[in-house]
């Protein structure tokens, strides 16, 4: 015994990288067993604390800002007003513009309340740290009722679109995976005539999607800019969920089915609002 | 006075891991954020040698771990070794202001480039991940860009020791 610890005094810094090493791959390996204490999702939930304390400070600035703002508009506007009452025009067109801006807030919000699926909305806060792995961080955890693979949603010029499914999940927080990830398949099918095929993402979020397996036989029937929405065959994700449009159409002779490419409903770069659903209500 | 520097450099490397996947998504190029944490990792295992070189790179990556969707362990792996090979060379070079930040954060880049690469290989089953794609030179660049200001500002704190060889 007292061999082994003069060989690590002796050896300390390579004995300490083997042992950090060890313990680094053997928690890579434990990764997806099942067990009763996630450490992972116990280490998110105390860390995602700190993202969401920057995501306050952030929107305290902001928020802040915007308040200066409106103060110093709505001192122009009294000092306008003082000077001509003819300047009430201009105070109409301003209630005019919060009405519109009013109406596409409810357009988000109120979707809780219109949609078919019974959902949880949740603001995203965050993405992944590093540039290898693509996820997105919601505000909404296991306290809200968000559980693991559960189908996460947005709302887009009207249509409910696929962002992804929830791959962890903290007390208050929850990562999600979205359907540009490599690793993504989503069942999907051509809105119009019906042809099913797989959707899987290429990596980057601005990137488009890639249908799969899909019929040689419906080149004929399938156009630019169709819908493709989910299947809801063998999938995690409920049908009808809108995917994407149809932009480029790809079938090689020697290939036994069409490859076609989707661009996503939903704008990833500019995300900031999402809907969980709950798979019972489906 | 040295675990003192350690602390700092630790807390320094997790307020940026969290920064990066928070407010740095703001100004992401093409959805790229700088590894700002790598960076600094890189800068405290020089200054600070094998041994904290290392164990920070570990506790950074298994932070930046439970922020990720990858595998836990990871990002620890990967940083632990980046950590204990730049620990290794301290004081075995002059650190100037602009050409060796720039250097050794192309060097480290590629290190955890290939590191991944080797990392999803034998540890993730049917792995995805893309290598040396486009936002691994994005991030090549944006890292490159940013080590000599980064490396001027920690120098700036004065918080790391010089050493006696003369370099940081």
């Amino acid at each position: 015994m007292s061999d082994f610890f003069s060989f690590f005094r002796k050896y300390r810094e390579i004995s300490t990288l083997i042992i950090l090493i060890l313990i680094s791959s053997i928690s890579i390996g434990l990764n997806n067993s099942e067990k009763l204490i996630n450490p992972k999702e116990a280490g998110f939930t105390v860390f995602s604390a700190f993202q969401r304390g920057v995501d306050g400070i952030g929107n305290f600035f902001s928020n802040t800002v915007n308040s200066i703002n409106e103060l110093s508009e709505l001192r122009e506007a009294y000092e306008q007003l003082q000077e001509k009452v003819t300047e009430y025009s201009e105070i109409e067109r301003n209630i005019e513009e919060l009405k519109n801006e009013n109406a596409d807030l409810r357009e988000q919000l109120g979707f809780s309340k219109t949609s078919p699926y019974k959902n949880i909305p949740a603001r995203v806060i965050g993405k992944d740290p590093g540039n290898t792995f693509n996820s997105i961080i919601i505000n909404k955890g296991s306290t809200s009722g968000i559980e693991r693979n559960m189908p996460v949603i947005a709302l887009k010029d009207g249509y409910h679109g696929l962002v992804g499914k929830i791959a962890d999940v903290g007390a208050f927080t929850s990562v999600v995976i979205p359907i540009y990830d490599e690793s993504a398949y989503v069942s999907a099918r051509l809105q119009e005539s019906r042809y099913e095929g797989l959707i899987t993402g290429r990596g980057y979020s601005d990137s488009i999607l890639t249908m799969d397996y899909i019929k040689k036989i419906a080149r004929e029937h399938i156009k630019y800019g169709d819908f493709v929405i989910t299947s809801g065959m063998n999938s995690l994700f409920p049908k009808g969920i809108y995917i994407g449009r149809v932009t480029a159409i790809e079938g090689k002779e020697w290939a036994t089915s069409l490859q076609l490419e989707i661009e996503p409903v939903v704008e990833f770069t500019t995300l900031e609002y999402v809907f969980v659903l709950q798979r019972s209500e489906e | 006075m040295r675990r003192n520097n350690f602390i700092f450099g630790l807390l320094l490397t997790i307020l940026f891991v969290v920064l990066q996947s928070t407010l740095l998504q703001k100004i992401a190029v093409n959805g790229v954020v700088p590894d700002i944490a790598l960076i600094i990792i890189v800068f405290t295992s020089n200054s600070l040698g094998t041994m904290k070189g290392q164990m920070l790179g570990f506790i950074a990556g298994f932070v930046q771990d439970f922020l990720s969707s990858g595998p836990l362990g990871f990002n620890a792996l990967i940083r632990t070794i980046i950590g204990f090979f730049f620990g290794k060379i301290k004081g075995k070079l002059f650190l100037d202001s602009i050409l060796l930040p720039i250097i050794f954060i192309v060097a480290a880049s590629l290190m955890k480039e290939a590191l991944i690469a080797l990392t999803g290989f034998i540890f993730i089953a049917d792995s995805q991940i893309i290598f040396f794609g486009r936002d691994f030179f994005i991030e090549l660049g944006l890292n490159a860009v940013l080590a000599p200001f980064v490396f001027a500002l920690l120098k700036l704190l004065k918080i790391y020791r010089i050493n006696e060889k003369g370099g940081y």
